[in-house]
């Protein structure tokens, strides 16, 4: 493995071959980094690597990542965005994926005041795969998020998964853009789109836009999105078994979010990620 | 233990008009009628569902004003309810739920928490009693569930919880015969000569394994008959119809 790093981002690459299972982990803490980030990860044939970066500036942030997995190549990558309430976080990604290639890419945004997110993916080639999580808790007034995905399928067999959910109180907003486009001629091709939005507040606003663009015949594609509130039934039942309000709210929360998180398939990045999110839903 | 005085309730439109029950501990009630009597929306009232408003009447359960209480507080004195319809939970393990709502219970009754080694030696013996094994635990709160796991869950909780007063809400409905012996097993098994029961039914079959100490019969938010349990026999042979002409 080659790492370097700087104030102004990191470049990763993963010999071929090589499979380094414990998580790489990278912190974009106040001392650590200028505004503008740009990173690189590069993991070269049949390599796998696991990297979880946490950003916890309060300075506006933005980062631009490239990654590059070739064939066979694994690449697990964990970002928690926990940045000061007053700083805005703005993150561009690139992913290009090679024959039978993996990317399993989750984004946890807990704390910024605008976030704004956008990832890109090529599918180039045939049985590549990737998998898009996020989860978003927005509490403040003003605060907001927003999420443009897109994967473009242009191989044979190549599957894609967006998965993202949200919690929002007070007058928060969050926007969620998916699009996944099956270039034409491109058959075999399997693509899930879902996005779901918490309000826990009347202010709040979801804006939710999964798309479909499709030019091929032979494929198997689905959408969806909700926007819904705290389920007033399974509260009263937790209450009724002793639980206090704010307990049986907390249970629900965790529940919801942990919908999403238990897709994390890296035990120690499970953990570390599922404490952070414990620890920041709070009703 | 229990007593209701001309409670009156509504939602949207009046439902309960009146209801005078007392029970004693260690009874065995049972409120039969006809749909759209008023059975369920009795028993929601009580464990505190928001979305009934009573319009009058009072309600103690052991010499406190229940009416006053959060459905936690409700619970913490005492009073449990089998839903009807048990809420699939998704995301809450039934096992971290039933720890959760037996040390609540216990905190509110200023006892200390049960640690997970006594916690998990005193599931293990109920869940044999119910019926169901260790993967249960393990599932989601109801998610997935037959009709007759949901109803084994809510004898199982109030295995767990040890209410003075349970309310079993149409426990019945939906079940086999095997399930409906297992359920009434359990609750037989909480019969302790102090603890009370209000059991609502539309079918007396429920209560050839569960024998009441009295029978209602309530009518349009009313009860307009109580008696032994023969009055159950004597309402499945002649349906409702035979009292609602002469209430």
């Amino acid at each position: 493995m080659k790492f370097s790093r700087t104030k102004k981002g990191y470049r990763l690459e993963i010999a071929p071959g090589s499979t380094i299972k414990e998580p790489i982990h990278i912190v974009f803490g106040q001392e650590d980094c200028d505004e503008t980030l740009n990173n690189t990860i590069i993991a070269e044939e049949d390599s796998e690597i696991t990297i979880l970066e946490e950003y916890t500036s309060n300075i506006n942030l933005e980062c631009r990542t490239e990654m590059i997995c070739k064939s066979n190549a694994k690449i697990n990558y964990y970002k928690i965005q926990n940045q000061d309430k007053s700083a805005s976080h703005s993150a561009q990604t690139f992913i290009k994926q090679s024959k039978d290639s993996v990317v399993n890419h989750f984004s946890l945004s807990l704390g910024g005041k605008a976030n704004q997110e956008t990832i890109s993916v090529s599918l180039s080639e045939t049985g590549s795969a990737c998998q898009l999580l996020g989860f978003y808790t927005l509490s403040e007034d003003n605060q907001s998020s927003e999420h443009s995905l897109k994967v473009d399928h242009l191989a044979n067999h190549s599957q894609s998964n967006m998965f993202y959910k949200g919690i929002l109180n007070n007058k928060s907003k969050a926007c969620f853009t998916g699009k996944v486009y099956v270039h034409p001629d491109t058959q075999k091709v399997e693509a899930v789109q879902a996005n779901h939005n918490l309000l826990l507040s009347s202010n709040a606003e979801a804006i939710s836009k999964p798309e479909l663009e499709i030019y091929a015949d032979d494929v198997k594609c689905k959408h969806g999105a909700t926007v819904g509130q705290l389920d007033e039934e399974a509260l009263f039942y937790l209450r009724s078994r002793g639980i206090d309000e704010a307990s049986a709210k907390q249970f629900l929360l965790a529940a919801y979010a942990e919908d999403v998180i238990s897709h994390i398939n890296h035990a120690k990045a499970f953990e570390y990620i599922s404490n952070a999110v414990n620890n920041h839903v709070k009703y | 233990m229990l007593a209701i005085k001309n409670l009156h309730a509504s939602i949207s439109q009046p439902i309960l008009r009146g209801i005078n029950l007392t029970i004693n501990p260690g009874e065995v009630h049972a409120i039969m009628g006809p749909n759209g009597s008023g059975k369920s929306t009795l028993s929601n009232v009580l464990a505190g569902r928001e979305e009934y408003q009573v319009t009058d009447g009072e309600v103690q359960l052991n010499g406190k004003d229940l009416l006053s209480m959060q459905p936690e507080e409700r619970a913490a004195q005492g009073l449990f309810l089998a839903f009807q319809y048990p809420v699939e939970i998704p995301g809450v393990n039934n096992m971290y739920f039933l720890k959760a709502a037996v040390n609540s219970i216990r905190k509110q009754r200023n006892l200390s928490p049960l640690d997970a080694v006594d916690f998990i030696q005193l599931i293990k013996s109920k869940i044999k009693e119910i019926g169901f094994d260790e993967s249960f635990l393990h599932r989601a709160v109801n998610e997935g569930f037959s009709g007759g796991e949901k109803k084994r869950n809510e004898v199982l909780q109030m295995m767990m919880l040890e209410p003075h007063l349970a309310i079993l809400d149409e426990t019945d409905s939906g079940l086999d015969i095997d399930a409906l012996q297992m359920v009434a097993k359990g609750v037989n098994s909480l019969r302790d000569g102090k603890r009370s029961f209000l059991v609502v039914t539309h079918y007396q079959r429920l209560l050839n394994y569960i024998v009441p100490d009295v029978v209602h019969v309530m009518v349009q938010g009313k009860i307009i008959k109580s008696g032994g349990k023969e009055l159950a026999l004597e309402l499945e042979e002649k349906g409702y119809g035979w009292l609602e002409g002469n209430p």
